[in-house]
């Protein structure tokens, strides 16, 4: 059962951000407007909400025009969008639009380019790198939005937080332990290889586990929780953790996987009004060329918490708090 | 048909179960919560409502509705102050021009920046909002230089962060919660339906008691 859902996690978090792609048309491509966006957006539902709440938020100001990238390849079209529709600016949803505008840049690098901002992307300060004019919105939850709910929900105090993280992750975890401060809180990280070995994970996880942590924040790392290392590794090592374990994937929650109390994921909608007040502030302002690759956090979130495991591990949660979550596991 | 209730308030909760909340007391109006200025906004052209509960200026906005007939009170009192809250140093009022100020999504994006352009005698940018927990991260990651909020989440905003927050005191006092009936007969069923709300449904609302205008 637990390796069920193991598996359903990953393929959903493979799916969720993974590649695959071809195209669909939701509006006249041939349509031309001096006031025009563009967005190029992923398939899929939370993609689609993140869309929408630009469109539903702007709608009354501008023009829209979105495409739904599928498949790969599909550089062709995006080029033909571009060119025939002039955009003022291009909206990419999802990673997979934003790999295709990297292609089309370098493919056309006398091009003028204009203001892009990115949403919805796994580390999109790393998939950016190689395109112009561009700004984004992070996707991964920042720990401090996390460990505050959680010491609010608690009402513990949340003074020191463990974190097992990858190197090529030192940049994000040293701005997340820099938010954290500001709430009073210690990040401490334990870096491990990029390559990784069950071995290594279980030594450091363990070692992790037994400094004097308050929680346990995981990070959203495919290869971090493959199935078969949270099967080996996460799983049993969390076992005798009577801490809250965080979570970014609402699937790390299941009661049948007995591993994480409280998942925090991205509001799609509320991103996608954030997004539109950084659409809005450009073209408001006119700044047809960024002065710098930007990247925000994000500000809202979902919240579900399985109300069992922290009875489990003796967690008590403040009962008027309860209404202030968006799931609970009873 | 039951009589329609729309209510715009953001809070800490979810829709759907501050609809829970006030319907239990109001079993005979129709309640309907909305998350969003936009959606609040585009359903009261639809379906137009019977009774609006909201921030005044949204009601003094909204069609069919002018003025509120019942008040909100706390404490014995009607308003609220509000402030601009920012880390470690006050805001700097004759500076404000082009700054970012984070809010509470009232009345949708342009109708915002009017609004505090005539509140703060300043071309800000605002940075919205759709629910209250997420106004302090615009100060956590630097995305605003001060948010705009009432004296009363300052207070609780200060006991749950860390943070230094500062307040800059502005002169401007809001409206607590206020409900308006598009027919004034109707006003007496409405009164009698939050004058029942018990008192967590009442906090949530930010008031302890309800008045006849």
């Amino acid at each position: 059962m637990a390796t069920k859902i193991m598996l359903k996690i990953v393929l959903g978090l493979m799916l969720c951000w993974g590649a695959g792609l071809a195209y669909a048309t939701s509006a006249d491509a041939t349509s031309k407007s001096s006031d025009t966006i563009l967005i190029l957006r992923a398939s899929g539902k939370n993609f689609a909400e993140t869309s929408l709440a630009i469109q539903d938020d702007l709608g009354d100001e501008f023009k829209f025009i979105e495409k739904v990238i599928k498949t790969d390849g599909e550089i062709n079209h995006v080029e033909d969008y571009i060119n025939s529709i002039k955009p003022r600016l291009i909206v990419l949803i999802g990673n997979l639009p934003i790999r295709i505008y990297t292609v089309y840049q370098n493919q056309n690098p006398k091009a003028e380019y204009p203001p892009s901002v990115a949403l919805s992307a796994l580390y999109v300060d790393r998939l950016i790198v190689a395109i112009k004019n561009i700004v984004g919105i992070r996707h991964e939850i920042p720990a401090v939005t996390s460990l505050v709910k959680m010491r609010e929900l608690t009402g513990r105090p949340m003074e020191k937080v463990g974190v097992l993280y990858r190197s090529w992750m030192r940049d994000y975890i040293k701005l997340n332990a820099e938010f954290c401060q500001l709430e009073g809180i210690e990040l401490v990280g334990v870096e491990i290889p990029n390559t990784l070995s069950i071995q290594k994970i279980k030594y450091h996880l363990k070692h992790l586990l037994n400094k004097d942590i308050d929680a346990l924040w995981v990070i959203n790392d495919n290869a971090m929780l493959s199935s078969r290392l949270m099967q080996n590794v996460w799983v049993p090592s969390v076992k005798q953790f009577s801490k809250p374990v965080i979570v970014g994937v609402e699937g790390l929650t299941a009661t049948a996987l007995n591993f994480g109390t409280f998942s925090v994921v991205p509001d799609q909608y509320a991103l996608g009004i954030q997004g539109a007040g950084l659409i809005g502030n450009i073209l408001d302002d006119k700044i047809w060329q960024l002065d710098q690759k930007k990247i925000y956090e994000p500000l809202s979130v979902k919240k579900l918490l399985n109300l069992r495991l922290m009875k489990k591990h003796n967690i008590d949660v403040q009962e008027s708090m309860l209404e202030t979550l968006d799931g609970l596991i009873e | 048909m039951a009589n329609r209730l729309y209510v715009f308030y953001p809070t800490d909760i979810r829709p759907k179960k501050m609809e829970k909340h006030i319907s239990k007391h109001c079993p005979d109006i129709k309640t309907t919560v909305f998350a969003k200025y936009k959606d609040f906004n585009e359903q009261s052209r639809l379906a137009p409502p019977d009774a609006i509960l909201s921030f005044s200026k949204v009601i003094q906005k909204s069609k069919k509705f002018s003025n509120p007939h019942i008040q909100g009170f706390r404490n014995g009192v009607s308003q609220e102050k509000y402030l601009l809250v920012s880390v470690n140093e006050p805001v700097d009022m004759k500076n404000l021009e082009g700054k970012q100020i984070g809010a509470i999504d009232m009345f949708g994006r342009r109708s915002m920046k009017e609004y505090f352009f005539q509140t703060l005698g300043a071309k800000v940018k605002v940075a919205r909002v759709t629910k209250t927990e997420d106004i302090l991260n615009l100060l956590t990651f630097k995305l605003a230089s001060a948010i705009f909020i009432s004296e009363k989440k300052y207070q609780l905003f200060k006991k749950k962060s860390k943070q230094t927050l500062i307040a800059t005191d502005l002169d401007i006092n809001m409206d607590l919660v206020s409900l308006a009936v598009a027919d004034e007969n109707s006003k007496q069923q409405y009164f009698e339906c939050v004058k029942h709300l018990d008192d967590q449904t009442n906090a949530l609302l930010g008031v302890d008691s309800w008045q006849l205008k």
